[in-house]
């Protein structure tokens, strides 16, 4: 019964949703532009890696710098969180929270124009260890929540056999908590590759940046642009791939 | 031989409010020794504190010689005590086997091989055989339960510890659970447990003591002189109570 009137507004705000895309589509398709898309080819290759190539390769080896650096980070902050020492506890929580409430973009900002100043930081050392840490802080509270996941019984049981702790992370609150964040850490680094874009606000081209060079030299900039996101889907779609893939095969040996 | 010692065990989790009074009580080994007392009388902590699950605020607990305070070997005495929970606790990512034999293996050092033998001949002397591949969820409480203690049961501990095995455990499925518990008994395994179950009590213990409010009301081995003429009237109380 109280499920109607919710039905009733989701069927008209559907309906208003597409009308507006019926009327309005015919003008994706008048607007005076002559689209070229065999400009493309070039800027993955000529003589050479072309820029968008040349972008897609540093995105990726970014982006898996940081995914890498990110976890080890993430896995020590959550250790840092979880301590009994309350000082550590307390500035690990202050920490995460800093990075995970203020914008990426300002932190790139303070890292490069700050601290990259005061200690002398090349743009990509700035721009990784600014992206790293933003990933670690959301990989922190993942571990977190999977490690806390696990049974306090199943510990006390371990605990009781004889299992020292770091046998009882090892081998009972991993294996039980790597299940439980995957879905969770996939989601991060199909965001970590997105976010790796704000990388050329501080000069480092990477896809985004390469992006606005392309649009600049062949003021295609339509063409470009969807071309550019396609590749950032291509990627993430990847890293979908693997994942399901992996899930597949360990599913297959458990079964 | 004596197994366990405590000495004028004392443990608080709150300031001003005692869980453990001063318990004094000895195990020795080969005895059956059947804790009683109503909930929140110290019964289950005082257990946890002889695994070194819960550390004690004074006293001691002496397990084969060694002061539990003192030892940072604890790990490895924990090994030589058999310990039961009331909600089983089996590894819910690893199967029977492998719940059985991990412990066995990473802990005592022996080949998986070898460890997976030992734990098919256990399940199949307890009717369990054919459960070996399944994982805890797809087992009903007492199968679950009685895991649990198979578990315990392939390091050959000097002591088994139950508190409260058939708490968790709807009746029908008690009896599969109490009898495995018995035929431990009858093994002559020293065994120190903690139950509700009366007339299992009765029957399996060589020793009765009796708790209430952190402390030991009654420590005896007079089994049926314990039931029929209760030595307090507190106890007589409960155990009306527990019998109706």
């Amino acid at each position: 019964m109280h499920k109607k009137p919710y039905n009733f507004l989701r069927s008209i705000l559907t309906g208003v949703i597409f009308l507006g895309l019926l009327v309005y589509s015919p003008r994706f398709f008048q607007i005076d532009y002559n689209w070229d898309f065999s400009i493309l080819p070039g800027y993955f290759w000529h003589e050479g890696p072309g820029l968008l190539l040349k972008g897609l390769g540093n995105t990726l080896w970014i982006s898996v710098v940081a995914i890498l650096l990110g976890i080890a980070i993430g896995l020590a902050l959550t250790f840092g969180r979880m301590s009994r020492d309350k000082i550590l506890s307390a500035l690990t929580t202050g920490l995460i929270e800093f990075i995970r409430g203020t914008p990426l973009l300002v932190q790139l900002y303070i890292a490069y124009f700050f601290i990259g100043t005061v200690l002398h930081l090349q743009p990509i050392t700035a721009g990784i260890a600014s992206l790293a840490l933003f990933a670690a802080c959301y990989f922190a509270e993942i571990f977190r929540a999977g490690i806390g996941g696990v049974a306090a019984g199943e510990i006390l049981a371990a605990r009781a056999l004889g299992f020292k702790e770091r046998q009882i992370y090892r081998y009972i609150i991993f294996p039980q908590a790597l299940q439980r964040v995957l879905p969770a850490m996939l989601g991060q680094f199909t965001s970590i590759v997105k976010d790796s874009s704000l990388l050329s606000v501080i000069a480092i081209t990477e896809l985004a940046k390469a992006g606005r060079e392309a649009v600049l030299d062949s003021f295609k900039s339509f063409e470009i642009w969807f071309t550019v996101a396609l590749i950032y889907l291509m990627l993430n779609l990847f890293f979908f791939g693997v994942f399901y893939l992996c899930r597949f095969l360990r599913q297959k040996k458990s079964a | 031989m004596q197994i366990f010692e405590t000495k004028e065990v004392r443990l608080s989790f709150v300031r001003g409010h005692e869980v453990l009074r001063g318990v004094d009580l000895v195990v020795n080994r080969g005895e059956v020794v059947v804790i009683l007392g109503p909930s929140g009388s110290g019964k289950s902590v005082l257990l946890r504190c002889l695994n070194g699950l819960e550390c004690i605020d004074s006293g001691k607990i002496i397990f084969e010689g060694t002061d539990l305070n003192d030892t940072r070997r604890m790990a490895a005495l924990r090994r030589k005590i058999g310990f039961v929970f009331q909600d089983f606790n089996l590894f819910s990512h690893l199967n029977v086997l492998e719940n059985i034999t991990l412990a066995r293996v990473l802990l005592d050092r022996i080949s998986p091989a070898q460890a997976q033998e030992e734990a098919r001949k256990l399940l199949a002397k307890f009717g369990l055989a054919e459960k070996e591949r399944a994982k805890p969820r797809e087992l009903s409480g007492g199968q679950k339960q009685r895991i649990a203690i198979l578990r315990e049961l392939i390091g050959n501990p000097d002591i088994m510890i139950f508190d409260e095995p058939t708490s968790s455990l709807d009746p029908t499925m008690v009896t599969e659970v109490l009898g495995l518990i018995e035929e431990i008994t009858r093994e002559k395994r020293t065994t120190l447990l903690v139950t509700h179950e009366i007339r299992f009590a009765r029957r399996v213990a060589s020793r009765i003591i009796f708790m209430d409010q952190g402390q030991v009301v009654a420590n005896t081995t007079d089994i049926e002189g314990f039931f029929n003429r209760p030595p307090t009237d507190g106890i007589a109380d409960f155990l009306s109570h527990i019998h109706r």
